[in-house]
């Protein structure tokens, strides 16, 4: 069975889960309108985290010079620094999971993984998954298999994108940003934000159960546009439903981008799957969309949440805009249930699913 | 226990494809006119024109598929498409760099920007083939039989067949992608370390 031992985040609301959990529950958003954002035209709505901040708190903890370290090799580093505290991360049973789309648009994602588990003194491989927006969720799963099937006892999860003009752009000229706070499942929704960010979880074989499953499931659709019917992340929601009684469940992190098609989708996929009356938590609102951090930051959220009994409300949200019945939380929720869902989708068609439990 | 019930492979620096052993060679008059990739789908009469708008990782994932595709079941249900390289997209980054890079001549496609994730390789073949279960993507510095086969059975403990595909750019840049077709009752070979290293030598 696989624990959830530690976590972490890095973003512009704190540099540790408890500061970023605190924000969030205050409804503060690290979401900023920003002209001239690395020379381009028009508005941009960021989060984005300070670099004289990061520099500084990374200079404290660990002694070493900011500038031979890019941004995100920085962000990992603190993250994964504060995720595992006195663990040992260095014997042969503990591997290093990174999760990324673009890493720091340096290097390739596989030096940056290696530089990140050597940092720490571990000699395994370092797994990189880099399975569009889906990879934090993704790198969980494969994760917490390598420890049911006995191969490693701890992962080290760890997520991170940075903004950059590439990511800016490219998602500008896909018409996917919206120049203002975004608004998931909204009538008023117009896309989403970017972000950045770096969340890290380690997890443990135990007889302590916080992962209880995982599926992954394309829509066999299309490469950048989400199956009209919810195809994958409703069978993804399947999946995961076997493992589970649904009146256990106290809500669903939803990826919730804001885009049109995308909370549509998942509005379809989560009625599809019966889940309608199930409280809905949405977290882009606070941080834009991070990438590869999106599913490791939404689960670390949301765990800590199921364990204080609340559910997160879904920040920018207020009529729906979506065409089937879904119970988006309007406002921070107590629960006395178990379980959270976590669902994800992102390019290449792929979504996924995971269901946790409190402590 | 997995089989691998057949394998397949594009391999750019010696024009070579094929399909389980059998390995044969474009001549050089053959990628004169197109690349290698097209040159291969042209000689093997595929019809799926989306080909075209595909980087080079994506052609070279889609046409080992395609090699394959008359051993596939009708049930595509659990049938998921694993994928790994040591690149990345790096080549395609670079193409959307060129787009974005001057400021007075700022143009980003978003037909390019698409293809700058790894794992759209594993949606096109999805996509193609109707493949409605696991689509991952991994990145490694090299080809590790291990880790390949340890992730790949990860897996396929959820589905019923999985198409687990390495790509490989060199120092040329030229692509290298072996791609086995597997399941959980019958093959040619068992699916472990030992064959998939003998294979991936082979091609």
């Amino acid at each position: 069975m696989v624990e959830i031992f530690s976590d972490n985040i890095i973003s512009p609301l704190g540099f540790t889960t408890k500061e970023n959990y605190d924000n969030v529950k205050l409804s503060k958003s690290g979401l900023k309108v920003k002209e001239n954002l690395f020379g381009l035209d028009g508005r941009f709505c960021v989060a984005e985290i300070e670099n004289e901040v990061l520099n500084s708190e990374f200079e404290t903890f660990f002694h070493k010079n900011a500038a031979d370290y890019t941004i995100l090799e920085k962000m990992v580093l603190l993250s994964v620094g504060k995720a595992i505290f006195d663990t040992d991360v260095t014997n042969s049973k503990t591997a290093f999971y990174f999760s990324s789309t673009k890493g720091d648009l340096q290097n390739n994602l596989w030096y940056t993984a290696k530089k990140i588990s050597e940092f720490f003194g571990n000699k395994n491989t370092p797994v990189v998954v880099s399975n569009a927006c889906v990879s934090g969720l993704c790198a969980v799963i494969a994760a917490a298999r390598a420890i049911n099937s006995g191969r490693i006892d701890t992962a080290v999860v760890t997520g991170a994108d940075v903004l950059s003009k590439f990511t800016v752009s490219g998602f500008s000229s896909l018409k996917a940003l919206s120049s203002k706070p975004c608004r998931p499942f909204d009538i008023e929704r117009n896309g989403l934000n970017l972000g950045e960010a770096a969340s890290t979880i380690v997890l443990k074989k135990s007889d302590k159960e916080n992962f209880i499953c995982g599926s992954i499931r394309n829509d066999a659709y299309h490469i950048s546009s989400p199956s009209k019917t919810a195809e994958g992340a409703f069978f993804a929601l399947n999946d995961v439903l076997k493992n589970i009684d649904k009146n256990d469940i106290a809500f669903i992190s939803a990826h919730g981008t804001a885009t049109f098609f995308n909370d549509e989708m998942e509005a379809n996929a989560i009625f599809r799957a019966g889940l309608s009356d199930i409280p809905v938590s949405g977290l882009k609102g606070c941080y834009g969309h991070t990438l590869g951090a999106a599913g490791l930051i939404e689960t670390v959220l949301s765990f800590r949440a199921l364990n204080e009994g609340e559910v997160l409300k879904t920040h920018g949200y207020e009529t729906s805009g979506v065409s089937k019945k879904v119970n988006i939380a309007t406002e921070n929720l107590k629960t006395d249930k178990k379980y959270f869902i976590k669902l994800i989708s992102g390019f290449g068609g792929v979504n996924a699913a995971a269901v946790f439990k409190k402590n | 226990m997995a089989f691998i019930k057949s394998y397949s492979f594009v391999n750019y620096s010696d024009s070579s494809y094929g399909i389980n052993e059998e390995k044969q060679f474009l001549s050089d008059n053959e990628t004169l006119e197109n690349n290698f990739f097209t040159a291969v789908y042209r000689k093997q009469n595929f019809n799926y024109p989306k080909f075209f708008k595909m980087d080079s990782a994506s052609k070279a994932g889609f046409l080992c598929a395609e090699l394959l595709e008359k051993d596939f079941p009708d049930e595509r249900e659990n049938f998921g498409v694993i994928m790994m390289n040591n690149f990345s997209s790096s080549e395609t980054d670079k193409n959307f760099e060129k787009t974005i890079c001057d400021i007075e001549n700022y143009y980003p496609s978003p037909s390019i920007f698409v293809y700058t994730l790894p794992n759209i390789v594993t949606g096109e073949v999805c996509i193609r083939h109707g493949f409605r279960g696991e689509s991952s993507f991994y990145v490694f510095e090299k080809f590790s039989p291990e880790e390949f086969v340890n992730l790949v059975n990860d897996s396929l403990e959820f589905q019923d067949y999985v198409l687990a595909g390495w790509s490989e750019m060199n120092k040329n840049e030229d692509l290298k992608a072996v791609m086995f077709f597997l399941g959980k009752d019958s093959g040619l070979e068992n699916f472990n370390e030992e064959t998939v290293e003998k294979i991936y030598k082979q091609c």
